[in-house]
């Protein structure tokens, strides 16, 4: 049977730009992209930290090094700069979940991958 | 076996003669393509443009899948006036392909096809149709790429290939009596076995090519292994590697083996020959004069100097079942430099092959080709390799072992794989007898994990909700040819996105009659959505492709379709 299994999720990233007038979506550093195993287009689920908002969207590729994490669009009404966030990312696959979580540091830059939160 | 003819009778009684009875014009179109190759820059673009809009006013008028997507978007062809506009034309794949075979193939009665297909290495073999008056311009081009190795018509051509098989059989003793009488001798890739490998060896030092052409996994094997043995080799003009990837090790071993510089191509069976070397060995020479090559940064955007992007090539003439802005999967990096040589035709450097094909560490790096080539080298005994991912720490490591193979090496390989991909990465090695190659012959020494991903592939950008019909049952009816120009199917989920009040939603699709843009929320979602909010609508599905068709459209006010969207970070509409 094929489950829906965690794949990523890049604990507590900080919004630095939320703003509806500009195209929507989350635009995330492209280094974090890789470490995360994670590819443009590829849905996420955000989870706000700061005020309990969930909304789903899928990724653009930012700046390498840049640390950008940026929610755009109708999205902005539900997250503001500065909230922290957790991003997930499902994978379809049948077998046991082979999770990665990404800590990352105070400039959004990826710090290590840890086990469990 | 007869004696081989001589190159001169070939070139200048046999050939000639040969594409007389043909009636096909190979060798004026040869002359021309000549000539055109030390035209500049400028001029050659402005063939290449001439070239390109003829094709797109023909696919506007006879290939229903353009017809209907010119006629959709309210453009004409004519305004497609320089590459930026050439991009609102969304990518060919494999995908759009299989779904369309059909409507991609000409109503043309003037136009004459044949069907085609793939070799199947990069998965599923794909189906199409070429031209039938492409042929003479593909062979034309082929004999331009062998004249800047400086080969030429009748030279004897050794080719250790795996594509003719299905072809040889086809035409039987007819293609057997065409080869002779065009000095071309063909080595099968299937079979590389020891025996077969020492034939290949002996035919090669006896036949005497100028030129070998092969796949390079194939011929870097048959490098060693005439090495190992100290076998006797003739010494060919030039070697012609193509059909895969070319690492720098095998391009190493190769001309080491041969005593001959080997000369890089690159190509596909939808396209024939794309580029070439020339004798500056500085990139590949792309035939733009015959196809449009662009390179895609992953961001969406064509690709600066220097940049690495995935190659999108369009096929100036096949009129029969047109690729245009095909996605190959294959990456380069694309550059403005002037080649030495003199050549006006564009450069391509390091050709990347399929950009799967790496494999991926507990850290998060790719590890690709260039690394496990090199490692197959460091221990002797290795005759084949293969690399499967295992999950996301670790690999099986397949060895096809030689007589000097020992199982002491697999802790010296162990180790330098763990100093380069990590200490937590697990390496279960497997010694076997044979790893089985694709079916086109070639090899696969990397089998990456690739699992299905959810990706975006439809949304409608900036629509506005144009009534509420709570009492109807939840769903949301959209425009129909929006749908259509969005990729989303009757009944479809969609993902809906209020840029007004915030709300995010999910339901499914509903066609209403095209034309009026309508856009409605009927049942539960009315009593979240109201007349005039603007909103985006998104669709998602399920891929192991690497990257996915996204049909991303643009809606003014009245909901009519604006334009494909390529989305770029901080971009403000």
């Amino acid at each position: 049977m094929k489950r829906m299994l965690l794949k990523s999720m890049i604990l507590k990233a900080r919004v630095t730009q939320a703003d509806i007038r500009y195209v929507g979506s989350i635009t995330i550093d492209e280094d974090i992209v890789e470490k995360a195993n994670l590819s443009e287009q590829e849905n996420v689920l955000i989870v706000d930290r700061t005020n309990g908002n969930r909304l789903q969207t899928y990724i653009i590729i930012g700046e390498r090094g840049s640390g950008v994490v940026c929610i755009n669009g109708a999205a902005a009404h539900l997250v503001n700069e500065g909230d922290i966030v957790d991003i997930m990312a499902f994978s379809w696959s049948t077998g046991e979940a082979q999770s990665l979580f990404l800590k990352l540091d105070e400039n959004n830059h990826f710090s290590r991958y840890v086990t469990t939160d | 076996m007869l004696p081989p003819l001589s190159p001169a009778v070939v070139r200048h009684l046999v050939y000639p003669f040969y594409r007389g009875v043909r009636k096909d014009k190979v060798l004026s179109i040869l002359e021309e393509l000549e000539d055109n190759q030390w035209l500049s820059k400028e001029q050659i673009e402005e063939i290449q443009w001439r070239k390109l809009k003829r094709l797109l006013n023909y696919v506007s008028i006879h290939i229903p899948y353009y017809r209907d997507f010119f006629r959709k978007r309210g453009i004409k062809p004519d305004e497609i006036e320089n590459p930026t506009d050439f991009m609102k034309i969304p990518f060919l794949t494999r995908n759009v392909i299989a779904e369309n075979s059909s409507s991609l193939v000409t109503g043309d009665p003037l136009i004459q096809g044949y069907a085609s297909s793939t070799g199947g290495s990069a998965g599923d073999p794909l189906y199409f149709y070429c031209d039938l008056a492409a042929g003479p311009i593909r062979r034309a081009n082929t004999i331009r790429q062998f004249r800047y190795a400086g080969i030429d018509i009748g030279d004897r051509q050794l080719r250790l290939w795996g594509g003719h098989l299905d072809r040889t059989r086809k035409e039987g003793i007819a293609g057997r009596i065409k080869n002779y009488f065009n000095n071309i001798r063909f080595l099968s890739s299937f079979d590389m076995s020891d025996e077969a490998m020492r034939k290949y060896a002996y035919i090669e030092h006896s036949f005497k090519p100028s030129l070998i052409v092969a796949y390079p996994s194939a011929l870097a094997l048959l490098s060693n292994f005439c090495k190992r043995k100290a076998l006797k080799l003739h010494k060919p003009k030039v070697i012609i590697t193509s059909g895969e990837m070319l690492y720098p090790e095998q391009r190493e071993i190769i001309e080491e083996v041969f005593s001959a510089p080997v000369f890089n191509r690159y190509g596909s069976r939808q396209f024939s020959n794309i580029a070439s070397e020339c004798k500056q060995h500085k990139g590949l020479h792309s035939a733009s004069d015959l196809c449009v090559v662009e390179s895609i940064h992953k961001s969406g955007r064509l690709a600066k100097n220097g940049e690495m992007g995935e190659l999108v090539v369009t096929d100036l003439s096949n009129y029969y079942m047109p690729f245009i802005r095909y996605r190959t999967g294959d990456f380069a990096v694309s550059t403005d430099r002037v080649c030495g040589c003199g050549r006006g035709l564009p450069l391509l450097e390091k050709i990347e092959g399929r950009s799967f094909d790496t494999i991926r560490t507990p850290e998060g790096k790719s590890v690709g080709g260039s690394f496990w080539t090199r490692l197959s080298r460091v221990v002797p005994g290795i005759n084949r390799f293969q690399i499967e991912q295992k999950g996301l720490n670790g690999i099986n490591f397949r060895i096809v072992p030689g007589p000097e193979w020992k199982d002491d090496f697999k802790s010296v390989l162990e180790e330098k794989i763990r100093t380069n991909c990590g200490d937590n990465f697990n390496v279960t090695f497997l010694v076997v007898d044979d790893i089985p190659l694709a079916p086109s012959g070639k090899s696969r020494f990397i089998i990456p994990n690739i699992e299905e991903k959810l990706v975006i592939k439809s949304k409608i950008h900036k629509a506005n909700v144009t009534a509420v019909e709570p009492d109807l049952n939840d769903c949301l009816r959209i425009d129909k040819e929006l749908m259509e120009l969005a990729d989303i199917a009757e009944y479809e989920k969609v993902l809906i996105v209020d840029a007004t009040n915030g709300v995010r939603l999910e339901t499914f699709a509903v066609k209403s009659p095209g034309g009026k843009g309508e856009i409605v929320a009927c049942g539960a979602i009315a009593k979240q959505l109201s007349t005039g909010d603007e909103i985006g609508v998104m669709a998602f599905t399920w891929s192991r492709e690497k990257d996915c068709n996204f049909s991303n459209i643009l809606v003014d006010r009245e909901n009519k379709f604006e334009r494909y969207l390529t989305e770029l970070p901080g971009q403000k509409i």
